[in-house]
């Protein structure tokens, strides 16, 4: 069992932590991932405790000490602020290492992590790799269901991944992902937007996982809702990724490959020639 | 297809993409006319939200990363003064104008502004 952290202590992701969360193909367990999103470098143990009420805290502490052990999140000792006067801690100088151009660039990174923030919210690229290897397709190539009500999003979706060797099929409302779910072949993935006209995304991969044909269908969440609660509402509901919009044609690709178990990089797990 | 068509496809795509933009804008700007006119729908909900909430997901899928800033910016403010029912007053609406015209500008120079 992974030491126990401190309440007070402020946890942030480490590179292989922000790598599980932006580069699809990640192995962590869906209690890892969720752990992960409720990471922000500033809220220590016992705040992040208070951001996932629906998980028992005896549970979120050993998960987020693993992620310590495993080094994907670093531990920092916090400051005790509210031991501190706050006339003193505020009004008394204090000496700043230089940091030269490695601070430099880490505080405009900080800069266009905020704005772009600011703008997006909170932005991930999240996939989960399969614990066991999926078989692949039998005589036919992988389908895709794309299932999103804008039309630019489908044309551009549904033709890239047919220049990477899937089929496509898509969805824009409630009849027609139920005609599509119906259909043969069953896809072997989703993309699954959020709000559909008559449908919420959400209630969608809900119903999806409690269905005894389908509950095992890898569902990727493609979704302009971008924030922390969002994302941990679609991991918590048994997505295998998460993905925010506007996205990036390339990694959403390597995202789909990740959860069916393919190669994402030089090649393909797969042979496609029928 | 071939790749070569589906390349081709794809090049196609971002071409009209590009080039339905003012349309596009056009419907968001009748959208938010009829917003100030009618208000906010029984459940705060309104077309113009949804179709400037499309742009935002969209632009910089396309390569307009400024239309997704732009739009999202202006979701953002949609949402933000949603009620179920009620009317834009005119802070509100004067200030969804300049998140439009600033969606306008947003636009790549291949597609008209006006």
């Amino acid at each position: 069992m992974a030491a126990a952290l401190d309440d007070g202590c402020v946890l942030a992701l480490t590179k292989d932590g922000e790598a599980a969360l932006h580069e699809p193909g990640t192995t962590l367990a869906p209690r890892h991932l969720q752990a992960l999103v409720l990471i922000d470098g500033q809220a220590s143990v016992l705040q992040i405790l208070h951001r996932a009420p629906q998980v028992p805290g005896t549970e979120l502490r050993n998960t987020l000490a693993e992620l310590v052990e495993k080094n994907f999140v670093s531990a920092h000792a916090s400051l005790a602020i509210d031991a501190l006067d706050p006339g003193d801690f505020f009004s008394s100088s204090v000496d700043h290492p230089d940091l030269g151009a490695a601070g430099d660039a880490a505080d405009a990174e900080a800069a266009a992590n905020a704005e772009f923030l600011h703008h997006n919210g909170y932005c991930v690229n999240l996939a989960r790799r399969p614990e066991k290897p999926r078989p692949p397709p039998q005589g036919r190539k992988p389908m895709v269901l794309v299932i999103d009500d804008d039309p630019d999003i489908c044309r551009l979706l549904r033709t890239y991944l047919k220049l990477e060797g899937f089929d496509t099929r898509a969805a824009g409302n409630r009849e027609e992902i139920l005609a599509e779910l119906r259909r043969v072949p069953l896809p072997d993935a989703v993309l699954l937007d959020v709000g559909l006209p008559d449908a919420n995304g959400f209630d969608i991969l809900a119903r999806l996982r409690q269905h005894p044909v389908l509950k095992a269908l890898p569902i990727i969440m493609l979704t302009g809702e971008a924030t922390r609660e969002a994302v941990l509402r679609g991991i918590l509901g048994g997505a295998d990724g998460y993905i925010t919009k506007p996205f990036e044609i390339h990694p959403l690709v390597r995202a789909v490959k990740a959860v069916l178990g393919m190669a994402t990089e030089g090649g393909h797990d797969w042979d496609y020639s029928l | 297809m071939a790749d070569e068509d589906l390349r081709a496809e794809l090049a196609m795509l971002g071409e009209q993409y590009a080039a339905a933009l003012p349309e596009k804008l056009a419907h968001v700007e009748q959208a938010l006319q009829g917003l100030a006119r009618d208000g906010w729908d029984a459940e705060g909900g309104h077309p113009a939200h949804a179709l400037v909430h499309r742009l935002a997901g969209s632009g910089a899928t396309y390569g307009f990363p400024g239309v997704s800033t732009a739009a999202r910016d202006l979701e953002a403010f949609l949402r933000d003064i949603a009620r179920p029912g009620a009317v834009p007053d005119s802070v509100q609406r004067e200030r969804a104008a300049v998140l439009l015209r600033e969606l306008r500008l947003a636009l790549p120079a291949t597609a008209s502004r006006e």
